[in-house]
């Protein structure tokens, strides 16, 4: 035995394995630990419980709330290039959908912003959009489609902002409208 | 309480998926041991009270054994910690080891880079006090080795640490010796001379010594 006492002059790994011991206890001898510890069990293993929820939700908000941001990349591209494809200019369109300019601005630059259902309602109506298209990408309207956000991030990653659609961007704006269409 | 009890231990951790039988090559077989995120949710979930028990007695050890203050981080802080840096996958849960002993690991790690950062901190300012650049004043840590005065100051932590946590309990700490040398438990039995009944009675014994130790002493 000297010689393990000899090798294991590391205080790390001590700690480790002393945590590996616990590791291994098995679940009838928790509650006597714990007590030995000086805590209840119950209570600890709400502790825990807590602490994983917290976690949990943490995580969800996260992952929410990059979602939204991905669909509201993509609301900003398709309305500037339905505009563009329509040859209007932000305050044409501000005019035409009776919005406030500055809305539609926001909708394009601000990723964060949320348009209000009234909102989507009348865009969708001046570029003849079935209803529920643009809802889809303010986050409004809840999605069951796990294609949504592939074919969300690769029409933004492609969709440009100035100039005449070409062809291709026609297709590709064309084929998203009909891809949204066809979840809703 | 008995392992029958409701909530104990009646919950089973998620187990490594059973390996595909096309022999995928060694990589593709690491990548897809890691979990997936909804792996990682189910896993978590089906935590049992008593892997809760276990990982908040660890949790409590860590903040103890690092000395992390209050403001630094609670013991249910670096839990939480551990589960959403498994979640964000800023540390993969390789399934091949249990959801409990990979936090584990994740919280050595948190706990780790807390102290580290402590210490740099410690020194920007005793290197602000001195007058000398960060760089300067830490020239050559990188390369840094423990000196033998250092390594026996090691070897002395360790038993100050044995016997605290021991104290005149030489088979349980014989037995804890062999397993830190990871001595597998036949290895034990025969280098000991210890029945099977005995080797249980004496794990449990240490494990009660360690439960103390660990979540009540420095």
């Amino acid at each position: 035995m000297n010689e393990h006492k000899r090798r294991s002059t590391d205080p790390d790994e001590l700690f480790r394995t002393m945590r590996e011991m616990l590791i291994e206890a098995p679940a009838e001898e928790l509650e006597e630990l714990a007590q030995v510890a000086g805590f209840n069990a119950k209570k600890l293993a709400q502790l825990g419980r807590t602490a994983a929820d917290s976690a949990l939700q943490q995580c969800q908000n996260v992952s929410g709330r990059e979602n939204i941001v991905h669909l509201h990349k993509a609301l900003n591209s398709l309305l500037v290039m339905l505009r563009r494809r329509d040859g209007l200019d932000e305050s044409e369109l501000a005019e035409k959908a009776d919005v406030a300019e500055s809305e539609i601005r926001r909708i394009e630059y601000d990723p964060g912003y949320l348009p209000s259902p009234r909102t989507i309602y009348k865009l969708e109506k001046v570029f003849d959009l079935p209803p529920g298209v643009l809802a889809k990408l303010s986050g409004a309207v809840k999605h069951n489609c796990p294609e949504l956000e592939d074919r969300v991030l690769e029409f933004a990653a492609n969709a440009k902002s100035i100039g005449k659609l070409t062809r291709e961007e026609r297709q590709l704006l064309n084929a998203f409208v009909k891809f949204l269409t066809d979840q809703t | 309480m008995s392992g029958s009890d409701a909530g104990w231990g009646t919950r089973t951790q998620m187990k490594p998926d059973p390996r595909s039988t096309e022999s995928p090559s060694p990589l593709r077989q690491v990548i897809k041991n890691y979990a997936s995120l909804p792996e990682v949710e189910r896993a978590i979930k089906g935590l049992s009270d008593a892997d809760h028990v276990k990982l908040m007695l660890i949790a409590r050890s860590f903040c103890k054994r690092r000395n992390l203050s209050i403001n630094e981080m609670e013991p249910e802080e670096l839990l939480s910690e551990a589960i959403l840096a498994t979640c964000n996958m800023d540390k993969k849960w390789n399934k091949a080891v249990t959801l409990v002993r990979h936090l584990d690991r994740a919280m050595e790690n948190i706990s780790g880079h807390l102290v580290k950062d402590r210490r740099e901190e410690r020194e920007k300012i005793v290197s602000f006090r001195d007058g000398l650049t960060p760089e300067e004043h830490g020239a050559g840590s990188s390369a840094y080795q423990p000196d033998s005065q250092e390594l026996a100051s090691q070897g002395e932590e360790a038993n100050t640490l044995l016997q605290a946590v021991f104290g005149d309990d030489d088979s349980a700490k014989e037995v804890f010796l062999m397993r830190v040398e990871n001595a597998e438990v036949s290895e034990v039995l025969l280098t000991l001379n210890l029945t099977d009944a005995q080797y249980e009675t004496i794990s449990r014994r240490i494990r009660r010594r360690i439960a103390t130790y660990l979540t009540q002493t420095k």
